[in-house]
């Protein structure tokens, strides 16, 4: 098979990984340099893709969650890579590898070079490991915190809710507030909708007839929920929280400057 | 609704894209986000194909291994993260339906698939699919005539080459390759260019 029509003709297969080893060579020797087979394969590879996106999901055990990641984590991968990884080398043992294998000890220094390979690849896997022990750790800390904070609202003699629906651009969003004069506001949302690049959810408190005071910038995860907490002065008393989109870092004002896309008043 | 559509989809691309730099810069917590995000879609296509439960939890956690290896090396640029990941749960379920699988009836082109020769990894494709696209691809499949979606099933969700279709079905060579090409022609003809 070698004509650019019979290759045509095969692409689909290919696509589905369904050609024997000798036809599927002589299809991606005739790829290196044929654009229009290039661009139908393309589109090819979308339809597979669209095949095994097709089938329905399903919900692995909870358990796997653990084990799939313990087992990422570890290294271990039946199916090594083919392409050269640029993680990390320790220079000093390479160049001590060189060093003995230039001397010219032979046998020896095949087997030293290969030791100290695989010391190596225990030591890259070592220090991934503390890196991601060290991020766990910060960010148990980081939640253990925010919790601590959360608590002492909820859980406040003071406690006053704020149901806080979505306008606009949000009609789908939904949020509550809790407000504790001593301890502060937390600010729970979902269904918050994605923003451009470079914009920014704002959250506001307006006490009665007066002007809103900043609460802070929500952080919105992928998943479109927000949970935030914000300190208060004690003096400040709200009857309206609000959320607006502004500028990455909050607006410049001190005012709400974009469209206001949530709000809710403290009921009674 | 398309214009929703686009925007979910978007926002969808850009959080694996971030997911996939931090995991390439070693982030666990996000190695794990993109198992959250993903890990129900490469179940459920790796059981379709190994079938049983156990090795299709083999096959996510091989995904994953080799997403975390190859994610320094992944170009967001060049290929979509949710093909990737399908692309990686058929592969390895393939390989590991082939591993599993008693073959009495091999051809000579089979006996090298067989002998633990991994299945060929291909390029994902470039562009996210839309939810929309792959509505159309599921409904082009179930309209495809049955001679013609029995055959894509066995090449796709089997692993078979043409020759071995054509040894498991006893239709013609000539027969299995005009059907997969016209199947294939149908379901790229739904897809938007």
């Amino acid at each position: 098979m070698t004509t650019h029509d019979e290759v045509s003709a095969s692409l689909g297969a290919y696509a589905l990984d369904a050609l024997d080893p000798g036809e599927r060579a002589a299809v991606e020797a005739h790829l290196a340099s044929c654009l229009t087979c290039a661009r139908e394969l393309a589109a090819l590879r979308r339809v597979t893709s669209g095949i095994g996106l097709a089938v329905a999901a399903d919900q692995p055990p909870a358990s796997l969650r653990a084990r799939t990641l313990q087992r990422a984590l570890s290294g271990a991968d039946p199916r090594p890579s083919s392409a050269p990884t640029h993680t990390p080398v320790l220079p000093w043992l390479l160049a001590a590898a060189s060093m003995v294998i230039a001397v010219g000890l032979g046998a020896y220094a095949v087997s030293l070079r290969t030791e100290l390979v695989s010391v190596r690849e225990l030591a890259e896997v070592a220090t991934a490991r503390v890196e991601t022990l060290r991020a766990e750790l910060l960010t148990l800390r980081q939640n253990a915190a925010q919790l601590q904070r959360a608590v002492s609202v909820v859980s406040a003699p003071d406690l006053r809710q704020v149901r806080v629906s979505g306008l606009g651009p949000a009609t789908g969003a939904g949020g509550l507030a809790f407000w504790s004069q001593a301890n502060g506001l937390v600010f729970n949302a979902r269904e918050l909708p994605p923003l451009e690049p470079g914009r920014a959810y704002e959250l506001w408190v307006i006490p009665p007839g007066a002007s809103p005071v900043s609460a802070g910038m929500l952080a919105v995860s992928t998943d479109g929920t927000a949970s935030h907490w914000t300190a208060l002065p004690a003096d400040l008393v709200l009857d309206t929280v609000a959320v607006s989109i502004e500028q990455a870092g909050g607006s410049p004002t001190g005012a709400p400057e974009g469209p206001i896309v949530m709000a809710g008043k403290i009921a009674g | 609704m398309a214009h929703r559509d686009s925007a979910v989809r978007d926002a969808g691309v850009e959080a694996d894209r971030a997911l996939l730099e931090a995991i390439a810069r070693r982030s666990t917590e996000s190695l794990g986000a993109l198992y959250d995000r993903h890990a129900a879609v490469v179940y459920g296509l790796a059981k379709r194909i190994v079938r049983r439960a156990e090795d299709a939890e083999e096959v996510v956690q091989d995904v994953f291994a080799q997403v975390w290896r190859d994610a320094p090396r992944y170009d967001p640029s060049r290929a979509s993260v949710a093909g990737w990941l399908v692309m990686l749960a058929r592969t390895r379920a393939i390989d590991r339906l082939r591993a599993t699988r008693a073959r009495p009836d091999l051809d000579a082109g089979a006996d090298e698939r067989s002998a633990g020769v991994p299945a060929h990894e291909p390029t994902p494709e470039q562009q996210a699919l839309s939810a929309e696209q792959v509505r159309s691809i599921q409904e082009a499949l179930v309209t495809l005539p049955d001679t013609q979606r029995a055959l894509v099933d066995l090449a796709y969700f089997e692993g078979l080459t043409q020759g071995e279709i054509a040894g498991r079905t006893g239709v013609p060579l000539g027969t299995v390759k005009t059907r997969l090409r016209a199947a294939m022609a149908a379901l790229r003809g739904v897809m938007s260019p």
